[in-house]
Order: structure tokens, then C-alpha cells, then sequence
């Protein structure tokens, strides 16, 4: 029957977005009057109105990956349909929103290509329930509905109340997260290059905004996470099951059928609440915000099975429960510990290079690492360390009046950030990981370093953008190089390349067995695969064609 | 000497009967469509006393020959101000003091900073004074601008897309709706709020700045842009002021023609004293929603005529008189030069030129004006379209809205970055 419903909504979801982004066009063309009461929007004391998109994604694999059999260059990785419905109710002094989105991927013959080597290798995970894309498409109520919240004041407007399911970003911080840590991200269907309002997981949150500019100078806001989610939407998603954006060497490896996802773990519980004060006030004309913020740890962290001589079996010597022992028997339980942070952020403009500064600064006291087992097949197996932790982040805008050069409408932003992580009482006998199956040894700074440019053609209808980053530790980074086009109201098209290089420090595919799987799906043992080394070989291109409406 | 006496007799009776030739031209009717097929009939008839070629100031007649602008004439009507305003112009006299060394003002409470009937052609600081004067609160103590969407307009293609957007500015100096004149601790003089609504793409896009109350302009604006899709505001340059609004071609310096305090320009020069003809009685219904997403919803442009970008037929011009101030803007500005042409009674521009960097026509500035009341009863004379021309493109985006004054309920709290991410959902 659960297969059958599945068939049904993939059948319908197709229809709906493809079709839809035809339909769509049609129907919206026509040159009728709307009706005068439909206006919507800010300002309306009664209003409704329903807007969005119908979009459609293909991503181009532009290399062989080890794991497969086949030759997987210039297969598609990815062909996705979404339908986005924003509806904004106006109801006199509460306002609503609903943000809903429906998925559907079509399951591409490189993915056909990791499931087969699912099958072989670790069958019978949880994450999936039998149907591989599970990972990538809308199988649940609370998937479909987004975002749903009310808007109101209270106190002749002194108290700004948000209610319901919502995104709520704090910080300054391009592409990594330093103060925005309220919310975990879905890295599974994309990674780094979307929209990040797209792949954040939003909470039902209690969001409180008091106004306390005529008493103070500033503004509180305050939330609680009352802890009525789901526990798959807390934490960020590694894409474990396996599918295209898990790290090598793993594609095809779904980690669920040996680990498992566990929200209920004592340090850190879904039930439990979490919540966060940020003052944000201003000195001269210089912002500043400075915050306490309790919340899950973004990154998922292995507790292992103590108890299970699976580890064992892979070179992991004495292993160490984090808290309460893993519920998961063979590997262990990744879990979100709940940790605290202080944070500290700034931003002004500087006339005399014409460029505004930005910075922030987060202080983690206690945040866990896996460490240990460095040589082994499950590199920080050994357990959980905490150690005090300092994010900055300092990044630089400038406009560049590059028009009589380049014909630009507009000055292109331009921005240079430095991102770092500095663990404070490093030592490197901790043998600290950056993430549970990757050996090399977290240093005391981890630093990247981003570029990137915004060119603005014709009026905005030609919108290239460049990104560069490295990693100024170990080495890698990544490049992407995108345009958008724009056609009329309804119409964007956008092509982007995500480029990899890496310092040739990968971990390895192991040996294939007679029958196609692998001698060791875990890959070669390894001391040195950084973040960059776990995307080396996925430069690819991806078209994404919009219809919005 | 004959000679000369003979020749010194002719020319004196050339006079004399020329004189009276032009007292006698013949008066162009109320209702004519000045256009390309009938310039050369009226060019050199009069109008209201005034010889029509004479009301075509800039590029109008090369608009008109060229690119299919028509001019529907109807008789001037005086537009008087909000009696407040005019009071506390005179006030203005006694307090209001211009420092030539830097070309600021100090002493200004409210109204005008300088009566333009105290303007004089010869003062070298008339141009300055002129623009200190469009610089205050002219319309109403609150812009509401009020369902406002630029029109994407190709002069071949006509309409390409449409962007709406929500704004509101916020005076808190030199305010006449009933309530405190200042607002705040006096550093600031507007607050500024616009955020895009449709098409979905930018939806949530949205700028918050704040002008300073620094006669120098040496402080630089406060700007922050809301990007939805990332959900944050992050921090703009100083110097957004001379950016363009989104991927339009008017930039926000070109908000009322001319949004810069004059000491944020080179210089400034008050070059004539002019009548024209321009819009002061646009209609009252600007924006349609009825017919929404189509160009009915603009009845004041005529989008169903090429080159689709200019002032619908039954907008009516009429003679106005007018200053022409030209400003040098500082080197980093995309133009080498704006020439505006602004009402002499009251500041109200009604037409400007720019110039790009090589000194090139490159843009003009229509804009519609009329008059409203606010809700708190303020007589504003407001715009409520704006043509802005690109000549080089031979594109334009064209703003209409349903301009609103003193909108009831609107206080200094409500134009906030707060605010703006409140919008911007």
C-alpha cells in the first residue's frame, strides 16, 4: 500500500511540476482582469494571496565516481521537480503565511546505480523505508508544509510576536555557519550552491521581538523552541543514506542500515527545548548584535555502540559512549548534542575605501568532536571530546563600478570573507576529526577563505555570478560559476558550474568483490581527507528552469 | 550716414512692426496634440501668451519628432500649497541661514528653507538654495507610495515585465501632519522603506537607508538590503544612494528627479526661469488593480503605443513655470550632469536630463504630478509617475503608484529595518 501511495505521488508530482510549469504559463497569460480584492500584500487589512513557482532541476555529474561500476561521467545526477506555494492571509491585526513545498525526483540512472550498490552493501536501511528516494522527495505533511506561522503585536506594537513553523537566521556569515545555528540544513538533494531558505529545516518556534528603541536603542529578540518537531527536522542532514551528495568515497553506502539517527539522546533531545536572546542595537551608525543561543550542534556527531564488536572489526580500539549508549547496536547513533553558544556581530561602513565591514564572533564552550581511530575504517569512532570553540568570521563588501568596462547596469557586489574555527585548547594527541568516518585530524584553525562577485547585465536579465573558496588549512576549495537569466515576469533560467579541487588527499574506494560490491564499504583506511577531499570528484553542471507565478 | 540712418530706419520699423506680428500670433486651443505631424503648425503659435517652440525645453521637440511623444494641451490652473507649509516658509525667513563657504543651511524648522519669490537669478547660491528646497519634506510629512510597480518598457517590444514593490519614506524633520515638527534626536532627516513584492524571484528583496540630518552630506546614508533568500539584512555601502532601484534605470538619486541634498553634488546652478509645458493634474487614478498584470492597471502610461513609455493620451500638459537648476553630481555618480526643470512656487519637479560620464544625453525624467489630500487633510502636490527614460537602451521603467500623503497611522516606527524584515516574509 505504501509503495502503491508512493507510485501515486510520484506519478502526481511530476505532473503537477513539469506539467504545472506549462500550465502555469497558460493560465497566467490571460488578459483578464484580476479581481480588485485579490491585491494582497503588505498594508491590505483583508487580503489573500498565493504565489510561487513551479521549477524544475537537472544536475550533470562531469566525472567518473570510484563507486560505481559504470562510467558515471556526464550522467544525470539529479532531475527534480518542486512546486513552491507562498501564501500570505491578511486577517486584520494577524497576519499568515504558509510556505509549502512538494518534491519529486525521478530516480536517474546514477542513482539506479547507488541503489544497486545499496543493495550490495548495506541493505535494509531505516532512512530510506524501502524507497530510495525517500531521501530527495516529499513523503511527509510536515515536508509539504514548510513554514506555517502568525504574525502579530502586542503592546501597541512594543511586542512582535511570530508563532508557528518558521526560519529564523541570525548572524552575519556567508556560506558557513558561525551564529546561525538555530536551524539544522538538508545538505542531501543539493549542498552548498542553493538558496540556503531552500535547504534550511525550519522549527516551530515562539519568536518574540520586543521594541525597546525609546527606552534602550536597541531591539530584544528572544525565542523558544517549545520542542514540538519532528526529530527528523532538527540537526543537519549528511546525506548517510548513502544517495549523491554523501561524501566519498560512501556514495551508495546508506550508513542507516548500520547507524541510525537518534533525537532522543539525553545531551541532546528534540522533546527538550531550546531557545536564544539576541540584543541588536547600534553604536553611531555602526550595527551590532551580541546573543546566547541554546541549540542543537549543526553538524550530526557518532556516538558509538559501545557494546558492539561491529567496531571493533574495523580497527577501532576502545570506543566511549557520549552520555547514554547508542540505541543502534552494530555502529552506533549520530546525535545533535545541544550546545550553547555566545555570539557577537558587527557591521558598519567605511567611507574611506567605500566598503562595509562585517564581523562575528561565536564562543562555544564545550562543542563535541568525534576523535580517534584515525587509521582505522571508522576514523573518530573512539568517541566524543568537547572543547571550547572560537568561530570568526570577517568579511569585506565593496561595490565595483565595473559598467564602462564590463556594461554592467549596476556596481557588482563584490565580498572577501574569512571564515575560521580555532579550538581552543587543541592538542594534537586528542585526535579530533572533523566529521565521523573522514581521518584527517582537525586542526587548531580550520579557515576558509570566499570570494565572490555578482554581475548585474541588461537591466538584471543577465546575472552571472562567481564563487570562489579554499580551505587555507588543508587545502581545496571550490569554484562555481552561474547565470541567471531572466525572461519576462515568469520566466528564470539559471546554469551553474560547481567546480572541486582537492590537495589529492581522498579516501579511496576499496577493492570490488566478485559480486560487485566492495571488499570494504567504509573504503581505504586514511589520515588526511578534508572537506574538500570529500567532493573531488563531483564537478558538475546543473540547470534549474523556473516558472513562477 | 544717409546709409546708416536709412538702415538704422528700417531696422527700427522691422521692430516695430514685428512687435505687434507676435502679439497677434494665433493662440493654439486648449485640446491640441502637439506631436510630429502638426509641431510645425503650432511651433510658433502661442499659448496662454507664450509662444508654444518656447514651452519645449531640453529634448521635448527632438521626443516629439523622433520618438512619437504627444502633448495634449489643456489651460494651467494654479496649484496652491498646504497653508501650513506656506506659513512656516515664511517662518523659514527669519531662521533659515545659508553658509556659502560650504553651501549648507542651518535654522530650518519646517516648509521651504528659502521663499523662491526671494530667489534671484544672479545669486550663484540660487541653485543650491533651490534644491535645499526640494530636499525637505515637500508632499507630506509620510510618502505612502502606494501600490507602486515599475514597468519594464522596451520602445520596440513594449512591456517586458513589471516589478512591485512596497515603500514608504519617513520625515523626521519638517513635519506638518498635526503631531511634533522633529522627531527623534534631530540626526536624522528621512527614513526610507521599499520592498519588492512580485514577481516571486524578488519578492522579500528590500532596502531600509537613513538620511542623516547633515547639511555636509559628509555622514554617509545607513543602508541595509533584506535578501529573503538568505533571510538576513546585510549591510549596503554609503554610496547605494547613486545605485540604480533594483534592475531598473532610474537610480534612487532619481527618486523625485533629484533625491540628493545639493552638497552631496559638486556643485549646482540655477541656469533659467522658464515656462514649460508639464504635467501637474495627472490622473487621479494611476493604478488600476482591477486589471492587474496587465497594462490597464496603468492608465496614465501609454503602454499600447509606441514607444509604449510615455504619458498615456489623457494625461494633459499644460504651461508651468519653472526653475532649471543643472547639477554637477561628485565623479564616482553614474552621470556627468542632471538638469532638472522644478516648479518656481514650490519645489515640484516636472522634468529632467542626464548626462552619462562622456557628457552624452543619456536619460530623461517625465514625471506626472498632481494633487492629494493627505488623511489628516494636507494639501500635497505629489508625483504619481515617473518616466524614466533610458535614450541609449531605448528602454524605460516607468513607476506609476497610488501615491498617498500623511497616510493615517504611519508613525517613525513603522519605517524601520525591523519593519522592512517583517515585510519582506
Amino acid at each position: 500500500m505504501k509503495k502503491y501511495n508512493s507510485n501515486i505521488l510520484k506519478a502526481a508530482g511530476f505532473l503537477l511540476c513539469f506539467g504545472g510549469t506549462v500550465a502555469t504559463g497558460s493560465v497566467m497569460a490571460a488578459d483578464e482582469p484580476a479581481c480588485d480584492t485579490c491585491t494582497g500584500g503588505f498594508g491590505e487589512d483583508w487580503s489573500f494571496a498565493v504565489s510561487g513557482y513551479a521549477r524544475t532541476y537537472f544536475g550533470v555529474g562531469l566525472e567518473d565516481h570510484a563507486e560505481t561500476p559504470e562510467n558515471d561521467q556526464f550522467d544525470f545526477t539529479m532531475a527534480r521537480a518542486t512546486l513552491l506555494l507562498d501564501t500570505d492571509i491578511y486577517t486584520g491585526p494577524v497576519s499568515w503565511k504558509i510556505v509549502s513545498r512538494f518534491d519529486r525526483e525521478l530516480q536517474t540512472d546514477y542513482l539506479d546505480s547507488l541503489e544497486s550498490m545499496t543493495k550490495l552493501t548495506s541493505n535494509n536501511g531505516t532512512a530510506t523505508r524501502g524507497q530510495y528516494l525517500d531521501q530527495y522527495n516529499t513523503d511527509h505533511i510536515q515536508e509539504f508544509f514548510r513554514e506555517y506561522y502568525a504574525d502579530f503585536a502586542l503592546f501597541d506594537g512594543k511586542l512582535n510576536m511570530r508563532v508557528g513553523k518558521q526560519q529564523l537566521v541570525w548572524g552575519e556569515s556567508d556560506f558557513f555557519q558561525a551564529m546561525d545555528l538555530v536551524h539544522g540544513f538538508d545538505y542531501r538533494w543539493r549542498l552548498f550552491f542553493e538558496n540556503n531558505e531552500d535547504w534550511r529545516k525550519p522549527l516551530f518556534l515562539v519568536n518574540f521581538d520586543l521594541d525597546l528603541y525609546d527606552e534602550l536603542g536597541g531591539s530584544l529578540n528572544f525565542f523558544v523552541r517549545p520542542g514540538l518537531d519532528r526529530d527528523d527536522d532538527v540537526g543537519s542532514n549528511f546525506n548517510i543514506e548513502g544517495g549523491r551528495w554523501i561524501p566519498h568515497p560512501y556514495r551508495g553506502v546508506d550508513f542507516t542500515a548500520f547507524t541510525q539517527y537518534n533525537a532522543d539522546h539525553t545531551d541532546g533531545s528534540q522533546d527538550d527545548p531550546t531557545f536564544g536572546f539576541r540584543w541588536n542595537s547600534d553604536i553611531g551608525s555602526i550595527g551590532y548584535s551580541v546573543a546566547y543561543l541554546r541549540t542543537f550542534n549543526p553538524a550530526p556527531i557518532m556516538n558509538p555502540a559501545v557494546n558492539s564488536a561491529t567496531p571493533g572489526a574495523f580497527g577501532v580500539g576502545a570506543m566511549n559512549s557520549f552520555g547514554e549508549v547508542a540505541q543502534n547496536g552494530v555502529l552506533g547513533d549520530w546525535i545533535y548534542p545541544h550546545i550553547n553558544v555566545f555570539g557577537v556581530s558587527a557591521n558598519g561602513y567605511a567611507p574611506i575605501i567605500d566598503s562595509t565591514l562585517s564581523a562575528e564572533v561565536a564562543f562555544i564552550p564545550n562543542k563535541p568532536y568525534n576523535f580517534g581511530a584515525l587509521g582505522s575504517s571508522l576514523p573518530g569512532w573512539e568517541g566524543v571530546k568537547t572543547k571550547d570553540t572560537l568561530v570568526t568570521m570577517f568579511r569585506i563588501d565593496k561595490e565595483f563600478k565595473w559598467g564602462k568596462y564590463l556594461g554592467t547596469n549596476r556596481p557588482s557586489l563584490s565580498s572577501v570573507q574569512l571564515f575560521d574555527t580555532w579550538i581552543l585548547d587543541h592538542k594534537d594527541s586528542d585526535e579530533i576529526v572533523e566529521f565521523a568516518s573522514f581521518g584527517a585530524q582537525k586542526r587548531e584553525h580550520t579557515a576558509y577563505l570566499t570570494i565572490f562577485s555578482l554581475l548585474n547585465f541588461k537591466r538584471d536579465t543577465i546575472n552571472p555570478t562567481f564563487v570562489v573558496g579554499t580551505d587555507l588549512s588543508n587545502g581545496g576549495g571550490f569554484g562555481i560559476a552561474a547565470v541567471e537569466l531572466v525572461f519576462g515576469d515568469d520566466w528564470r533560467v539559471k546554469l551553474e558550474a560547481d567546480l572541486w579541487w582537492s590537495d589529492g588527499d581522498e579516501k579511496k574506494v576499496s577493492a570490488s568483490t566478485a559480486a560487485g560490491g566492495k571488499v570494504n564499504p567504509l573504503g581505504v583506511s586514511e589520515n588526511s581527507a578534508s572537506l574538500f577531499d570529500w567532493f573531488a570528484d563531483d564537478n558538475q553542471l546543473v540547470l534549474k528552469v523556473t516558472r513562477q507565478f | 550716414m544717409y546709409k546708416k540712418i536709412l538702415a538704422t530706419s528700417v531696422v527700427s520699423l522691422g521692430l516695430l512692426v514685428g512687435a505687434p506680428l507676435s502679439a497677434v500670433a494665433e493662440e493654439m486651443p486648449e485640446g491640441t496634440i502637439i506631436s510630429a505631424e502638426n509641431l510645425d503648425q503650432v511651433i510658433d503659435m502661442t499659448f496662454e501668451g507664450k509662444r508654444v517652440g518656447d514651452m519645449l525645453p531640453g529634448k521635448y521637440e527632438w521626443m516629439i519628432r523622433n520618438h512619437h511623444l504627444k502633448i495634449p494641451v489643456r489651460h494651467s490652473e494654479p496649484v496652491p500649497m498646504d497653508e501650513k507649509y506656506m506659513t512656516w516658509t515664511q517662518k523659514s525667513k527669519e531662521t533659515v541661514k545659508f553658509n556659502p563657504s560650504d553651501r549648507t543651511v542651518s535654522g530650518w524648522e519646517a516648509g521651504m528653507f528659502f521663499d523662491p519669490q526671494d530667489i534671484k537669478m544672479d545669486d550663484p547660491y540660487a541653485g543650491d538654495k533651490l534644491i535645499w528646497n526640494l530636499r525637505g519634506p515637500t508632499y507630506g510629512a509620510t510618502m505612502d507610495l502606494r501600490h507602486i510597480s515599475w514597468v519594464f518598457l522596451d520602445a520596440t517590444k513594449g512591456m517586458e515585465r513589471i516589478q512591485r514593490w512596497w515603500a514608504q519614506r519617513y520625515y523626521m524633520e519638517g513635519r506638518l501632519d498635526g503631531g511634533p515638527i522633529s522627531e527623534g534626536d534631530g540626526t536624522i532627516l528621512q527614513k526610507t522603506v521599499l520592498v519588492a513584492t512580485y514577481p516571486q524571484d524578488i519578492k522579500g528583496l528590500g532596502i531600509f537607508s537613513i538620511r542623516y540630518n547633515d547639511p555636509t552630506a559628509k555622514t554617509p546614508d545607513d543602508t541595509w538590503a533584506y535578501l529573503k533568500s538568505v533571510r538576513r539584512a546585510r549591510r549596503l555601502t554609503g554610496n547605494a544612494w547613486m545605485d540604480p532601484i533594483g534592475g531598473t534605470v532610474q537610480l534612487y538619486d532619481d527618486w523625485d528627479i533629484w533625491d540628493a541634498v545639493p552638497t552631496k553634488y559638486k556643485s549646482t546652478k540655477l541656469i533659467g526661469r522658464e515656462w514649460i509645458f508639464a504635467i501637474a493634474h495627472a490622473p487621479l487614478m494611476t493604478v488600476d488593480l482591477t486589471y492587474k498584470n496587465t497594462i490597464k492597471e496603468f492608465p496614465a502610461v501609454g503602454m499600447d503605443i509606441p514607444p509604449h513609455f510615455f504619458p498615456a493620451p489623457q494625461v494633459q500638459w499644460e504651461p508651468r513655470e519653472v526653475w532649471v537648476i543643472e547639477g554637477i553630481p561628485p565623479d564616482e555618480h553614474p552621470y556627468s550632469q542632471k538638469t532638472v526643470w522644478m516648479e518656481v512656487d514650490y519645489p515640484r519637479p516636472y522634468y529632467g536630463e542626464a548626462l552619462d560620464q562622456n557628457g552624452k544625453f543619456w536619460k530623461s525624467f517625465i514625471f506626472q504630478n498632481r494633487r492629494d489630500v493627505g488623511d489628516d487633510g494636507y494639501l500635497a502636490t505629489m508625483p504619481v509617475v515617473g518616466h524614466i527614460i533610458d535614450w541609449k537602451a531605448e528602454f524605460s521603467t516607468t513607476w506609476s503608484s497610488n501615491m498617498k500623503a500623511n497616510p493615517a497611522g504611519v508613525e517613525a516606527d513603522d519605517v524601520t529595518l525591523k519593519k522592512l524584515i517583517s515585510i519582506a516574509k
